[in-house]
């Protein structure tokens, strides 16, 4: 049976339900921090913690749970793993990024020392970027090398990369910036507000940032196409694989309530649907081309 | 309580599942690009879940869109239905007067 392949996700507090039995379920501490999955699913990498211990674990599964290696380290904050699953990335606080094989080899590592990181790796593993607490930008090749580095600010800000590394959307203080894999500034836009979340789409054609309600959609050139708000604040945001729709979660609270909401909008700002969800969520959208997977 | 529930849904918005994953928040999850699997995180569990085989145990209920002529059809049978109350209620208020 082939499942629709627009297929997204929503995490959330229910109302009636099936039992969902799973493939497999691992405890792998006391609070899974991040994971991320391979494009065809063959590949989970994902990062816990172990609160008393105050020790961190990075552990990769196959698709049948069995665990490909399982690392002990400091505190495993961020998790990538590229679209074949032959590469992983990890960002570790006070450390640095460590970039491993799939087979458990580390490649090669960077540190910073900085508290905070997040980490983004090409679909083919060639390209790495990475976001710090300290405001700083950097980007590596599949080889270690530090392309290019930007101070933003002094506070950490969200970075997202185009699925095949090209280009780095940053959203700092008022601003959204689109970098090159040479890191040239290629557009600097002013948004009105201090931007929380950005996301690029996977071709690199649209950048969504965000802050509390407001969301702001650009095409490649750093031209506003629209503007909107939602009631609440937005959780997360995602972009289907063609980048002509977007996902957005919010959730407003209402004394002791919280209503959460999805919705999906096409590139043009049209409200294609919304779902009334009751709280929090988090979402993820598939590749809208299985092709595409086989890269 | 009642736990926590992963929604599917297809880029129309029709919900395709509804799943209780278990007691503890989910605060992450993964979605593999080819829509056949998603790994989520809640509380120290990593669960991973087949979507491909949830959907074949659970196929979603997907009523079929009713044709011009069934549409025809209930419009002719709502305007005949209508009709004979009318002419019983006419019946029955001659023989009452």
């Amino acid at each position: 049976m082939r499942i629709e392949p627009w297929v997204f996700l929503l995490l959330l507090l229910p109302v009636q339900a099936i039992l969902g039995q799973p493939v497999w379920n691992v405890p792998i501490g006391d609070f899974v921090g991040s994971l991320d999955i391979s494009a065809d699913g063959s590949y989970v990498v994902a990062s816990s913690l172990y609160i008393e211990a105050g020790v961190g674990r990075i552990c990769l599964f196959d698709k049948n749970g069995t665990v490909v290696w399982d690392y002990i380290a400091n505190f495993p904050i961020s998790t990538a793993i590229s679209a074949s699953g032959k590469h992983i990335v990890v960002g570790v606080r006070s450390e640095g990024i460590f970039y491993l094989s799939r087979e458990g080899e580390l490649i090669w590592s960077y540190r910073f020392g900085d508290f905070y990181f997040d980490v983004q790796i090409s679909s083919d593993g060639n390209s790495v970027a990475v976001s710090t607490s300290s405001g700083n930008v950097y980007y590596f090749n599949g080889e270690g090398k530090k392309l290019w580095s930007y101070r933003f600010s002094s506070w950490f800000i969200p970075i997202s990369m185009s699925s095949d590394g090209s280009l780095v959307a940053v959203g700092g203080s008022y601003e959204v910036m689109l970098l090159s894999r040479l890191g040239e500034i290629l557009w600097n836009s002013e948004v009105d507000c201090e931007v929380q979340k950005i996301s690029i789409s996977p071709d690199g054609t649209y950048i969504m940032a965000t802050s509390g309600n407001s969301i702001y959609f650009l095409d490649s050139r750093g031209e506003i196409l629209w503007s909107s708000e939602v009631e609440g604040e937005i959780l997360s945001i995602a972009f289907s694989s063609d980048g002509n729709s977007v996902a957005v979660t919010s959730i407003l609270k209402e004394g002791s309530e919280n209503k959460g909401v999805v919705s999906f909008y096409n590139s043009y700002g049209e409200l294609l649907w919304s779902y009334d969800i009751g709280s929090w969520a988090v979402v993820s959208i598939s590749s809208d081309d299985p092709m595409e997977i086989m890269l | 309580m009642g736990g926590e529930r992963l929604h599917v849904l297809d880029k129309s918005g029709g919900l395709l599942l509804n799943l209780s994953v278990g007691e503890a928040p989910i605060h992450v999850i993964s979605l593999s690009a080819d829509a056949n699997s998603v790994v989520i995180g809640t509380g120290g569990d990593l669960i991973f879940f087949s979507l491909e085989e949830m959907l074949r145990q659970h196929p979603p209920k997907i009523e079929a869109k009713p044709t011009a002529f069934e549409k025809f059809f209930a419009s002719v049978s709502l305007i005949i239905t209508l009709s004979l109350i009318g002419t019983l209620f006419l019946i029955l208020k001659r023989k009452i007067s």
